[in-house]
């Protein structure tokens, strides 16, 4: 673009080039808050874990290629199938889409200069790095998980596993989720706010639709996990009883808790494939998506149907018929859902005029595979198949088939279409067509016979079978197939990184793409956009009037946004221009907070809980000194019309954080329901006016939240200071009530004496963290409108503190219902 | 928004902000339905069924027929109100500016909504239907 840029224009690429430069060197990668340098780490790192994953799996296949090997010992084929499953799904598949190629595409795709909290997207990138870290220290240390990627107990429990392999998959586990959450919710925001001015939500590209409904997915599902691994570890370090019947706690309560997350966690894997699989297929075949509504809509129906089908991971564990059939029929309507994409792929395909080119390919593989993956799917949500093959290596195929066949090939077909984006440069189209066919072939073979030995008996995550069972010719195919696909995905990293530095030099469109990314130079500038888009379709690079008159406007200056790292901010629906952001650059804070972090986690899997604490405060202080430094005002509309940045990730935290509290109130019902007799014999029933009064107090804290935030609005920093100190009072106040007490109580009921104990107190111990955090927050807001006083950035705090204290004050409530339930 | 013309809004019979509205109504009503017919009904089934001695003897299948009248209900009433924005909004050949922007956006929503509801509808309907049909309590 530049070499036919007018002097007027250029200037402005000139100081936008200025505003915009990055640090060089290691402490530019080291402190970076750029989307693109944060998307290309993630990309380098789960790259690697895949690779680390994909060796686990040829160990696998080899110690399977004959009866009685001896490559691998049983336990460590227990740790290999363990890691190799939360590498390809923890590691590799989530930072890979949600982390790589969100990161990276979504600001490009919706006209956007950065993401909306790129901090927080840089501390997510280091967050992710320190939790597979933390896991493979276990794998170099011989103390990598070893109960499958599902961990059930009570296989996982102390009794049956005491070294600290479980103890590494329930804390690293957190740790990452903490990250994947943070990418999640910074994407949702992005693509809510941030779009391009024009680009409404019927204009969004149907990728992003995708990763909208992933990121959703993640935030809600997440807590589930989070909350069973905390069970789990209070249960291994702490002696709590949640899994343990001995004394009132069911382990299907794990397996209901790992797969409400487990199952949106399927969709969250293959929805940006679907998302890649969109934006691929239009480019190579010359049209537009047919169905672009009803494809947008099964992205999302995908996500949301995802939630209510978890059971028929357990239909095997002889629930009542009248729960699974909630289940059953869940699970067999979603696939219509994932049929509408199906067909639309399909048609849009034999409708256009399709350029079998190597992403096209691999896209048409995705599709094959999504079929056989889709169609076992279908087999095992019939409940009699499913109790049949269950825990068999049928199972292995049809997942294999749906993650490997339906999100890795779309990856893989991702890596080809967008790299010409990234490097300016064009792969070996022969040789990416070469390994296409090589992965495609060995994948087939690699999974298909699973099927057949699986419905013929062979159980999975056995380290080897007997000579006579009639499985090895069968298992020698499937090893072959696994050595002939890794030679293939080798392949496509030599294509790649030799077409990195002898690949043909392309323009910044070589495909004729639809969608924004492909109307700026390759690679694109730090700033994205010399000018910002205007949109005014879902295809807006084919709008050639939109185009050139982006050029005019960039002559004019219009739209281009130099004062500082500035990107336009949008209304929710419509995209209308709301403000002009001012984004935070390159800061040390990120990469330190997940330092601290990791080290937190560190001590809490060694058990040294003071160290832990003390880190805690030290990650309190690191947080606070992050949110030091205002950006420079937003220039906001004459009326704001949308709700801010900051109120939005609040909100969608918060979403989270009720997940995790429905989560522990599901949990102390489900163990009632479980029990004979709720609380057990010789336990009091939970006293009533204390916790009322207590819990009155703190909702009677919101008032002055809500005074806050009026004052705030209205510039007046007296008032505001004064309710949120008379705020602070009543919920420190609270606090130091409710600690008291629960100390008191220690004496009389023990969280290690019963299931009920152990839920009544995890009950109240998370709602008092989360009233202690917010005490924090409101220290900390107090701190910083004293020295700097209230600027729009401050303002954006004070609301998004007090959203905090409206949604835990409403908790508190419901958390009172449920500790009190036994007296009602 | 507000800038609407006067002519389409008397065109519609309706302001956006109504039509807004039905559509998100549309879009969501349904779901919504059936996650409290799935919420309460597989709660319910699990503390009667599950529950050793039989603690909590409600009456499931009863109670699966009214969750399922009342998610169909709902959801027939969100197709409804997805099918009005639907024919609403077909043509915005004489809105111009935000107004037309906003009036596609309606129409994309209420296309959501009504593929959405059926499948919804018929979740509750399977469920409700399913489960006093297979019996109480009997284990799968």
């Amino acid at each position: 673009m530049a070499s036919t840029l007018t002097p007027p224009a250029q200037a402005q690429v000139n100081r936008l080039d200025r505003v915009w430069r990055e640090r060089p060197g290691l402490l530019g990668w080291l402190t970076t808050t750029d989307h693109k340098q944060i998307g290309l780490l993630y990309f380098f790192t789960s790259l690697a874990f895949f690779g680390a994953g994909g060796i686990e799996a040829l160990l696998m296949r080899t110690q399977l290629i004959g009866p009685n090997q001896h490559t691998l010992s049983p336990e460590a084929y227990d740790q290999m199938f363990t890691m190799h499953g939360i590498t390809m799904i923890f590691l590799f598949v989530i930072p890979m889409t949600t982390g790589a190629f969100g990161n990276y595409l979504v600001p490009l795709m919706i006209g956007a200069r950065d993401m909306a909290f790129p901090r927080m997207n840089a501390v997510s990138y280091w967050i992710f790095l320190g939790s597979g870290l933390f896991l493979y220290v276990a794998l170099a240390t011989g103390h990598a998980p070893n109960a499958g990627w599902f961990d059930y107990v009570p296989l996982a429990s102390k009794r049956y596993d005491p070294g600290l392999n479980i103890d590494f998959y329930g804390y690293g586990l957190i740790f990452n989720g903490i990250s994947s959450t943070a990418t999640a919710i910074n994407l949702i925001v992005t693509m809510f706010k941030l779009r391009a001015p024009g680009m409404s939500l019927a204009r969004m590209p149907l990728f992003c639709f995708a990763f909208l409904a992933a990121a959703f997915s993640l935030v809600l599902a997440l807590p589930a996990l989070s909350l069973a691994c905390l069970f789990l570890e209070l249960d291994r370090q702490l002696g709590f009883h949640f899994y343990d019947v001995a004394f009132g706690g069911d382990p299907l309560l794990w397996q209901n808790l790992f797969w409400i997350f487990g199952h949106p966690e399927v969709y969250v894997i293959i929805l940006p494939a679907f998302g890649i699989a969109t934006s691929i297929i239009p480019a190579f075949t010359h049209r537009r998506m047919v169905m672009f509504p009803l494809v947008a809509l099964a992205e999302l129906l995908v996500a949301f149907l995802g939630f209510g089908v978890w059971v028929h991971h357990m239909f095997a564990t002889g629930l009542a018929t009248v729960v699974t059939i909630y289940f059953a029929a869940a699970s067999m309507i979603i696939v219509i859902p994932s049929a509408i994409q199906l067909f639309a792929w399909i048609t849009t395909i034999l409708v256009g005029t399709p350029e079998f080119k190597t992403p096209l390919l691999w896209i048409v593989g995705f599709i094959v595979f999504f079929i056989i993956g889709g169609l076992s799917g279908v087999t095992v949500a019939a409940i009699p198949f499913d109790q049949q093959v269950n825990a068999s290596y049928y199972i292995v195929a049809h997942f294999h088939f749906v993650i490997f066949g339906g999100a890795v090939f779309p990856i893989l077909g991702g890596m080809y279409y967008w790299f010409p984006k990234l490097t300016g440069r064009m792969y070996h189209e022969r040789i990416g067509q070469l390994s296409f066919w090589l992965s495609f072939v060995g994948t087939m073979v690699t999974f298909f016979p699973m099927h057949i030995v699986g419905i013929d008996g062979m159980p999975r995550r056995v380290y080897t079978y007997p000579a006579d069972a009639g499985w090895t010719l069968l298992n020698e195919l499937e090893t072959s197939g696994a050595y002939l696909l890794a030679f293939g995905l080798l392949l496509v990293i030599v294509n790649l990184v030799v077409s990195l530095f002898d690949g043909r030099r392309v323009g910044r469109d070589p495909w004729e793409g639809a969608t924004l990314e492909w109307a700026t130079s390759s690679p694109p500038p730090p700033y994205n956009y010399a000018v910002i888009p205007s949109v005014t379709s879902a295809y807006p690079l084919w709008d050639a009037r939109d185009r050139a008159r982006d050029l005019g406007r960039l002559e004019r200056g219009e739209g281009v946004l130099a004062r500082g790292h500035e990107t336009p901010a949008s209304t929710v629906q419509d995209a209308t221009l709301d403000e002009v952001l001012a984004m935070p650059a390159h800061s040390i804070w990120p990469l330190t907070t997940a330092v601290v972090l990791a080290a937190l986690f560190a001590m809490l899997l060694l058990a040294h809980y003071l160290i832990a604490a003390g880190l805690g405060g030290l990650l309190a202080a690191a947080l606070c000194m992050w949110h030091g430094h205002a950006p420079v005002p937003a220039r906001v509309a004459a009326v704001r019309r949308a709700l801010p940045n900051g109120v939005w990730g609040m909100a969608l935290f918060l979403a989270a954080e009720t997940m995790l509290f429905a989560g522990v109130i599901s949990s102390y019902f489900y163990l009632d329901f479980r029990a004979r007799v709720w609380p057990p014999p010789g336990i009091p029933r939970p006293e009533v006016l204390d916790p009322s009064l207590l819990t009155a107090v703190l909702v009677l804290a919101t008032l002055p939240m809500v005074l806050a935030v009026r004052r705030a609005r209205a510039g007046d920093l007296p008032a505001t200071l004064t309710a949120l100190a008379l705020a602070l009072v009543l919920q420190a106040g609270y606090l130091a009530f409710q600690l008291h007490q629960l100390v008191a109580e220690l004496h009389t009921l023990h969280p290690q004496g019963s299931a009920y104990a152990s839920a009544y107190f995890t009950l109240l111990g998370l709602h008092h963290a989360h009233v202690l955090l917010g005490v924090l927050l409101d220290i900390g807001l107090l701190f910083w409108l004293v020295r700097q006083g209230l600027s729009d950035y401050r303002l954006t705090a004070v609301r998004a503190i007090a959203l905090y204290w409206y949604v835990i004050n409403a908790i508190a409530v419901a958390v009172l219902l449920t500790e009190l339930y036994p007296s009602l | 928004m507000r800038a609407a013309s006067p002519r389409l809004l008397d065109l519609r019979g309706a302001s956006v902000a109504r039509l807004n509205a039905a559509a998100w109504f549309g879009v969501l009503g349904g779901g919504a339905a059936w996650a409290l017919q799935f919420l309460f009904g597989m709660q319910l089934g699990l503390a009667r069924c599950e529950s050793p001695d039989a603690r909590f003897p409600f009456p499931v299948d009863d109670t699966s027929l009214a969750f399922g009248a009342a998610g169909v209900a709902i959801g027939v009433l969100a197709q409804v109100a997805a099918y009005a924005v639907f024919r609403a909004t077909r043509s915005d050949e004489q809105a111009h500016g935000g107004i037309r922007v906003a009036i596609a956006r309606l129409h994309f929503l209420a296309a959501v909504g009504l593929t959405v509801n059926p499948l919804v509808l018929t979740i509750c309907a399977m469920v409700a239907v399913g489960v006093p049909v297979l019996g109480t309590c009997h284990q799968s």
